[in-house]
């Protein structure tokens, strides 16, 4: 999927937007949702390949595997976290927008615990 | 890149909108909101899917669970 087709989508999906949001604002909501769900699909599918090399680049280096996993949930969380809260801020939502991020932050916080806990692992047996 | 996804939501969209006109029109007040809901509900159950896609491509790329 290539980026130009992803502009062009992105475009007529704003311009669809503001047609529909004259006639029915809620479904202009619908509008930009799907859109912004489809383009994240494309996205997504445009980083597989970069994800694969960044695995094997990361065996090479010998980096343990769990690690270079934790860094990708996060980045999993990120994306689907600033989705739902963008939308929430398109409704008009901005308070529900900030608590989905908040959320998104713990969710993240939580997934990267297991490498805080080997780096103050890693720290007490350096210092013994 | 489903474009006709987009068209689909927005000829929901303008349909409910204008039968919402006609039914004002024609004094049934109270089915002009049931179509406003109705036609809020079918373009949510068209994202659905495209959600669920999304979250199924994102769980193929990065493994999450």
């Amino acid at each position: 999927m290539n980026v130009v087709a992803v502009c062009g989508f992105g475009i007529l999906a704003a311009v669809l937007c503001v047609i529909v949001r004259r006639i029915n604002p809620e479904s202009a909501l619908g509008i930009s949702v799907c859109a912004g769900v489809l383009i994240l699909i494309a996205a997504v599918g445009m980083l597989s390949p970069s994800i694969d090399a960044m695995n094997e680049l990361s065996e090479q280096a010998g980096l343990d595997a769990d690690i270079v996993k934790v860094l990708f949930k996060a980045l999993a969380v990120c994306y689907i976290t600033t989705l739902s809260a963008d939308c929430a801020r398109d409704a008009g939502e901005t308070a529900l927008g900030s608590k989905l991020e908040f959320a998104g932050r713990a969710a993240v916080t939580v997934i990267s615990l297991p490498v805080f806990m080997s780096l103050a692992q890693l720290v007490t047996d350096l210092l013994q | 890149m489903e474009l006709d996804l987009l068209f689909k939501i927005a000829a929901v969209g303008i349909i409910a909108a204008v039968l919402n006109l006609i039914l004002k029109k024609t004094d049934h007040d109270e089915q002009a909101v049931m179509i406003n809901v109705a036609g809020l509900i079918i373009v949510l159950m068209m994202i659905i899917p495209a959600l669920e896609e999304l979250f199924d491509t994102i769980k193929d790329v990065f493994g999450l669970w």
